[in-house]
């Protein structure tokens, strides 16, 4: 198996290498039989990576000792799931992963029929980074690597990453992080074919998109995995590799809208440009950051050498990306112009200044130790408080554009219109405001001013909403009903994009919740004993332990009663692992949208007594329900079928333009 | 054995790129670039017709002034204009005809209109 | 009348966003839990984790002793004062806001702030305030004008 393996890629990392000849002959007019044999070469490079992928798969659920790799990472007790899923658990696999999503979704690109023009010029690009990381497979961080003598078993997988979510969340990140190379290569490919229009935009939109909920989700994931199997309590700690996943997604975000304004008004190319340029630089930093422990983090893979290669590849792409556009900089130039300093295109710069300076500020946290110690030689370390003071005021401005945004004019606004239309959503947020301070007793500073503002954001957008059914329904004459159903499905890039901010609001709510309003508590508990903690009833029957697949369990079984109702039981536990000596203290949790509560097992007595640590983390489910409703808002906007096309163009004067409405 | 799958193996991956090679070459085509190409008729009317209805649609929404909507929909409407004129003439209909056509129509009208109104009186 | 908008609009953003540095620290459960967050395990500095986030043996231990601390009247500021003698400021989840450790604050905002003055001066370079309203040369009228613009009336709301 591990030969099949390395042989394969040793393979693909050639027809990788080849492909870019092949590729460079296809362009220098040597002949359409390059062009075909470059794509033959790119399909069989993802054959190849496919091959060692099954390979590696195989030898990970027979339990194939011989193989150094699946030595480190699984042993014979392991579930099956967690055997595949031992596939990213480890630096050298979770990179031949990576590598095969990439060459996968090049193949896909390269196969595609509606960017036959992009193909010989984005592929190759795609290609640049595919050679690089099956170079890393196959001599920096090899997967097959064989070992003398074999044991009779392997040293399991960590306990911590034996979760569901540690099966789907590096999956969802890798694909999201994945994804960003297909507008990079063809941003790139429209600046060497000298097309500086928004073809490339508007072709890889989807991808772009796709990414993006992607990432959205593999940050989600990865913050539920923290909460539900780290047992501290929270979801979100600042670490450098939860940055670097956050950096993309918030550059990311501001790409999805500033592309808005080159598609309607043909302007911001050269900083469209630079986004996706920065935005892809940021995945592979992230990767930078993991492999190389320059920083202090919790998910540090160990120093290695990988983390240098990653530095170089990174800084090299992004510097010849940058020269590219510094060389066509004057093809890139903008010919339209903003009509008055308020406008719809104006906002969006605001929305991209947030969204890039909030990318920016945990930048400079995450590096700002290193700086320190080479500037004043002080090892400090730069934490939560810090991350949460410094974007809290940039989250919130930037969650109360998504309610201004939308209903400020295109070319120009007045006094007029803006007091006209933000009129009713400001009375909503302040009786809203109202209702949290006398009905819901709320005074603290912070969660007021975050409920007024999500309150109006829900209250601008629904009315947006309302408005254009009633102008719908004048211009077309027809129903209520109709005309909703219509505006909706017929604008679904539009409202799409309101209901994805809707997600976002619903986790702005739960972020606020749980930061402002959470508590804990640490109680003993005697065998039979039930006490009140934070307005609910828990008894305590007593201790019990049992054995499940590769771990010993210690657990109780607590009820839990609210408000007389019967929330039924809690199994919270302690679990010794075979191959671990730490026990890993598994919460339980009652979630519900007021409040989670959550449960810990810290110790116990020898009088058969428990110990809990108690939680109350209000408002947390709304996190994650904001994400699924992401998750419909991204579906309902890329539905194919007409009406998931970008909007008119509003030039300037005295031209009309033909944009290709891609649907 | 792990030889020869391996010989196997990069065989295969030489067949892949290697078939295209051997093959009796095509003349290399020029990539087009797609600005150039002009769109159909039908395209081109979904979007100066989808425009006038986004600029219409944007202005009851309080979303354009009124000068931005008067001048983006002259714009539009002239542009809307020139493309159905442009077809009519290519579809074969005759401007002499046409206006004909809807003088024959007044004239119908007018003479519905009349009849009604002498329906009533009588 | 533009730049006047943008001038209030710029300086309620500006009021609003020191009004919440001011109120910055979100109130935590407890002085207890407080102190945890604050102080990162001196077991676990290559993962930078807190007293309060890290399981192992070390960080139960500190966990109790500020238990203790607390209890035997010490105040929060006098607790992690111990640690940092002890351990050096590297403890701190945190770094004390003196020194160079102010550029970690003062950056991002500063950056945010030129980002802002930079979108300012480009907008001054882009905005054209159009002229009145420029004659718009009239295309020769025809007789057909009317009926062709009552069928762009009618047509446009096939698509809309």
């Amino acid at each position: 198996m591990s030969s099949i393996g390395t042989i394969g890629l040793l393979i693909a990392l050639g027809l990788s290498l080849y492909s870019l000849v092949a590729f460079y002959l296809f362009n220098s007019n040597k002949g359409l039989k390059y062009l075909l044999s470059a794509k033959n070469a790119v399909y069989g490079t993802a054959l190849f990576t496919t091959i060692s992928v099954v390979a590696m798969l195989y030898a990970l659920i027979a339990g194939d000792f011989s193989i150094e790799y699946v030595t480190q990472y699984t042993s014979q007790d392991l579930p099956i799931i967690y055997k595949l899923s031992a596939l990213w658990a480890g630096n050298a696999g979770s990179l031949l992963f990576w590598a095969w999503i990439l060459v996968l979704l090049a193949a896909v690109v390269t196969a595609s029929k509606e960017n036959k023009e992009f193909i010989p010029y984005a592929s190759p690009i795609m290609m640049v980074v595919s050679v690089f990381f099956l170079f890393m497979i196959n001599f920096v961080s090899q997967p097959f690597i064989q070992l003398s003598n074999v044991p009779l078993d392997g040293m399991g997988m960590n306990p911590m990453l034996q979760n569901p979510g540690m099966v789907i969340h590096p999956v969802t990140l890798y694909l999201g992080y994945v994804g960003f190379t297909v507008p990079f290569s063809f941003a790139m490919a429209a600046l060497i074919m000298k097309n500086p229009g928004d073809q490339w935009i508007k072709l890889t939109r989807k991808w772009t998109l796709i990414s993006w909920l992607f990432l959205t989700l593999g940050n989600l994931f990865g913050a539920q995995w923290a909460y539900v199997e780290l047992g501290w309590g929270g979801y979100w700690a600042w670490d450098p590799v939860e940055n670097a996943s956050l950096m993309p997604w918030l550059t990311a975000s501001a790409f999805l809208h500033s592309v808005m304004v080159q598609e309607r008004k043909n302007m911001l190319r050269i900083w469209n440009m630079v986004l996706i340029i920065v935005t892809f630089g940021l995945t592979l930093f992230g990767t930078f950051l993991v492999r190389s422990g320059v920083v202090a983090s919790v998910h540090a893979f160990g120093s290695s050498s990988l983390g240098a290669y990653f530095l170089i590849f990174t800084s090299l792409i992004i510097l010849a990306a940058l020269y590219l556009v510094a060389d066509r900089i004057n093809m890139l130039r903008q010919g339209n112009q903003f009509e008055s300093y308020i406008s719809k295109e104006s906002s969006f710069l605001l929305n991209n200044l947030l969204l890039v300076g909030s990318a920016f500020s945990i930048f400079w946290g995450t590096v700002f130790p290193i700086v320190s110690e080479a500037v004043v030689g002080k090892k400090i370390a730069v934490g939560i408080p810090y991350f949460n003071q410094v974007n809290a005021p940039i989250g919130l401005a930037f969650t109360l554009l998504m309610g201004i945004c939308p209903l400020i004019a295109w070319r120009k606004a007045n006094f007029e219109n803006i007091a006209k239309n933000f009129m009713w959503p400001w009375i909503i947020a302040i009786i809203g405001l109202l209702v949290i301070v006398f009905i819901g007793g709320i005074t603290k500073p912070y969660a007021l001013i975050a409920y007024t503002i999500c309150v109006f954001v829900i209250s601008s957008t629904l009315q947006d909403i309302l408005k254009g059914v009633r102008v719908r329904k004048k211009l077309t004459g027809e129903n209520l009903l109709v005309s909703l159903i219509r505006l909706l499905s017929k604008n679904r890039r539009r409202y799409g994009g309101y209901l994805i901010h809707m997600g976002i609001v619903m986790m702005i709510i739960g972020i606020t919740g749980s930061n402002v309003f959470n508590s804990e508590a640490i109680k003993t508990f005697k065998p039979g004993e039930t006490a009140v903690v934070g307005g609910y009833t828990i008894s305590f029957k007593g201790l019990q332990q049992t054995t499940r697949d590769n771990m010993e369990v210690v657990y109780a079984d607590l009820s839990v009663i609210n408000n007389n109702n019967d929330m039924g039981n809690l199994q919270v536990e302690k679990v010794f692992y075979s191959k671990s000596e730490q026990p890993m203290t598994e919460p339980a949790i009652i979630s519900t949208f007021k409040e989670d509560l959550y449960v810990l097992l810290t110790g116990w007595e020898e009088n058969g007594s428990a110990i809990f640590k108690i939680h109350i983390n209000p408002q947390i489910k709304w996190l994650w329900t904001g994400g699924w409703v992401i998750v419909v808002g991204v579906m309902f906007a890329l539905w194919p079928g007409k009406g998931s096309g970008v909007g008119s163009r509003y030039i300037g004067r005295g031209e009309v333009s033909y944009g290709k409405r891609v649907s | 054995m792990e030889a020869v799958i391996g010989l196997a193996m990069l065989a295969g991956a030489i067949v892949i790129v290697g078939y295209p090679l051997i093959q009796k070459d095509i003349p290399n085509y020029k990539v087009k670039t797609a600005k150039n190409k002009p769109l159909a008729y039908e395209q081109q009317k979904e979007i100066v017709m989808s425009s006038i209805g986004e600029i219409e649609f944007d202005f009851n929404m309080n979303k354009l002034s009124v000068d931005d909507y008067q001048e983006l929909k002259a714009l539009y409407k002239e542009k809307a204009v020139q493309l159905l004129k442009e077809n009519d003439k290519v579809s074969g209909v005759n401007e002499t005809d046409l206006v004909r056509k809807l003088e024959e129509e007044i004239e119908a009208d007018l003479k519905c209109f009349k009849e009604s109104d002498a329906d009533e009186k009588g | 009348m533009a730049r006047g908008l943008v001038r209030k609009i710029s300086l309620t953003g500006l009021v609003l966003v020191s009004l919440l540095l001011l109120n910055i620290s979100p109130a935590l459960a407890s002085t207890q839990s407080d102190i945890e967050n604050s102080l990162i395990c001196p077991a676990c500095f290559a993962e930078a984790m807190s007293v309060a986030a890290c399981q192992d043996s070390t960080a139960q231990q500190i966990k109790e002793e500020i238990r203790q601390k607390l209890a035997s009247g010490q105040t929060k500021e006098q607790i992690i004062k111990t640690y940092v003698d002890q351990y050096g400021e590297k403890i701190l989840t945190n770094p004390p806001k003196k020194g160079f450790n102010l550029m970690a604050w003062i950056i991002p905002f500063l950056g945010i702030v030129m980002g802002g003055a930079l979108i300012y001066l480009a907008l001054g370079r882009w905005v054209k305030v159009p002229s009145a309203k420029k004659g718009r040369l009239k295309t020769k009228s025809g007789v057909l004008d009317d009926y062709y613009n009552a069928r762009v009336e009618e047509e446009f709301k096939k698509y809309l």
